[in-house]
């Protein structure tokens, strides 16, 4: 293990003191950080993969259910249906503080005015397998919403974690066992200096008997 | 309109039967190995496409609405009267008109939704569209567009363009019918409309939609009044089943209408208005004079476009056979 490179004095030794309970402290904190958000992004994951399994489950009966209802329609007629949406939606996101890490929290409206309308397109160049297509795809769209909140949160705590850990390892296997070589270093270089400070007093008040 | 008028195209309308594809042709593509192996079986026939450009970019549209402009172009110009093929080329200008309205309001892009079938040049309409006035097209257009924009202009409603266009769509084929004055094609288009509305109806009750919204989107242009569907559509599936099985093709209807207690599937009911609009097409189909042999014969390239457009789409997307075949629109012959 490296040691620091620092002269042997007693003001040293008493800093790198200093240092190693900080970083001591620290490394407790930040263990302690580590296992508070794996807690948590371990609840998210879960989380995040059951309405994963279940949005995708979802979307690819709707998704089958369109191609089958587009199949009997030109595509023309069906992208002139949708071309201009009449539906828009207001993103609001807020900031939340999981263990430090700044996750997103998203509020998605829909106009109220647009809810209530009743025409969504024209019935003319649609059949009923498209209405119960977008049906369908209209009731997976919030818990989709929701899918893009939880799989940022989970990626950004992830992130986070990725760090937390390094910095654990960094004090833990680096700089702690660093700061306590050297302190044992300085610590053994003093008393050798002690020591032979006492032996040369010893010589010299020798020499004057 | 003579009858007579009709013996030269009818006769080349018998040649052009007998390229269409017969059951043994779908069931080759239904049979085929994944989407290379149906659109084998499109090669050597009248529709023409590359089959790299088809498989990369799986646009079978393309080559499709060539194939169909190519028909309706030939029977522009061999038909005595332009208004019979426009009885199924409406479709399309009044698409068009659509999405040159919304191009319009919007200030978006849709140019490459346009489908350049019809009798009205594209560039007609756009003029329309661009100054809402044109003595070259039917007063019957030119009024939905100035009613779709004088309401967009009002309400700023997008969504009220097509119900216009659905509307005045209508209002134009009926116009054609009475015209024409050919007693199958009126019964051809009083059944599209009754049934188109009665689809509509039971589509909106499935969704829960309010009678005006019945009121706004329903047809009057049919043979039952649009009020009668309304009435009966509020008395529920029974009425509105009881006011069609007194219909001349109640039979067909019999089956998904009899027992109102239960829901109707409106994805047989789609399937059966073809199957009643084929029967009806059917008797036409051999009358050797007048207008009837061309109508039945476009209903028929539509219908196989139709067919052949699912089975790619389905063979693309390894959609099950049965779902196909229960899908699979009236065939020519059988």
């Amino acid at each position: 293990m490296a040691r620091l490179d620092v002269k042997p004095t007693r003001m040293e030794l008493s800093n790198l003191k200093d240092r190693l309970a900080i970083s001591t402290r620290g490394h407790k904190l930040l263990k302690d950080k580590q296992d508070e958000l794996m807690r948590q992004f371990i609840t998210l994951i879960r989380q995040n993969n059951e309405l994963r399994a279940e949005v995708e489950e979802e979307l690819t009966e709707a998704m089958r259910a369109f191609v089958v209802a587009k199949s009997l329609l030109n595509e023309s007629f069906i992208e002139e249906l949708f071309a201009v949406p009449n539906t828009s939606v207001t993103l609001d996101i807020q900031e939340k503080n999981i263990m430090s890490v700044i996750v997103p929290q998203m509020d998605f409206m829909v106009d109220e005015a647009v809810k209530e309308l009743e025409m969504q397109y024209g019935f003319l160049n649609s059949n009923s397998e498209l209405d119960l297509a977008i049906d369908r795809i209209k009731t997976i769209l919030p818990k989709l919403l929701k899918l893009s909140e939880i799989e940022k949160t989970c990626q950004l705590l992830a992130d986070e974690i990725e760090k937390t850990r390094r910095r654990v390892n960094a004090l833990e296997y680096l700089k702690i066992p660093e700061l306590e070589e050297t302190i044992y270093y300085i610590e053994m270089k003093l008393e050798e200096n002690e020591r032979a400070n006492i032996t040369r007093i010893m010589k010299v008040k020798d020499m004057g008997q | 309109m003579q009858d007579t008028e009709y013996k030269g195209i009818n006769t080349q309308i018998r040649v052009a039967e007998t390229k269409l594809f017969t059951r043994e042709d779908y069931e080759k593509m239904l049979r085929a190995e994944g989407l290379r192996g149906a659109l084998d079986v499109l090669k050597g026939t009248d529709y023409y496409f590359d089959e790299q450009e088809v498989l990369d970019t799986k646009n079978f549209d393309q080559f499709l609405m060539a194939r169909l402009k190519t028909v309706y172009d030939e029977l522009f110009e061999m038909t005595p009267n332009r208004e019979v093929v426009q009885i199924y080329t409406l479709r399309y200008s009044y698409h068009n008109l659509k999405v040159l309205l919304k191009q319009k309001v919007k200030e978006v892009e849709l140019e490459h939704l346009l489908i350049p079938i019809g009798n009205e040049s594209i560039s007609t309409l756009r003029n329309l569209v661009q100054t809402g006035q044109s003595e070259i097209l039917d007063p019957i257009i030119v009024e939905a567009v100035q009613h779709a924009l004088d309401d967009y202009n009002t309400f700023e409603r997008v969504e009220a363009i097509d119900v216009f266009m659905d509307t005045y769509y209508y209002k134009h084929i009926r116009a054609i019918a009475d015209e024409l004055n050919n007693a199958t094609i009126s019964k051809v288009v009083d059944v599209m409309i009754d049934l188109d509305n009665l689809s509509t109806v039971i589509r909106s009750l499935n969704q829960q939609k309010s009678r005006s919204f019945l009121h706004t989107v329903l047809s009057s242009s049919g043979s039952i009044a649009k009020q009668a569907i309304i009435d009966a559509a509020d008395q529920g599936k029974g009425a509105l089943s009881e006011l069609y099985l007194s219909q001349p093709y109640a039979k067909d209807l019999e089956a998904i209408l009899a027992d109102s207690r239960s829901e109707i599937n409106p994805m047989m009911l789609d399937r059966v208005i073809e199957e009643i609009i084929d029967e009806l097409m059917g008797e036409g189909k051999y009358q050797a004079f007048g207008p009837m042999p061309v109508v039945a014969y476009i209903f028929a390239i539509e219908k196989e476009i139709t067919n052949i457009r699912l089975i790619l789409v389905g063979k693309d997307n390894q959609i099950d056979e049965e779902i196909l075949r229960e899908r699979m629109r009236p065939i020519y012959g059988s």
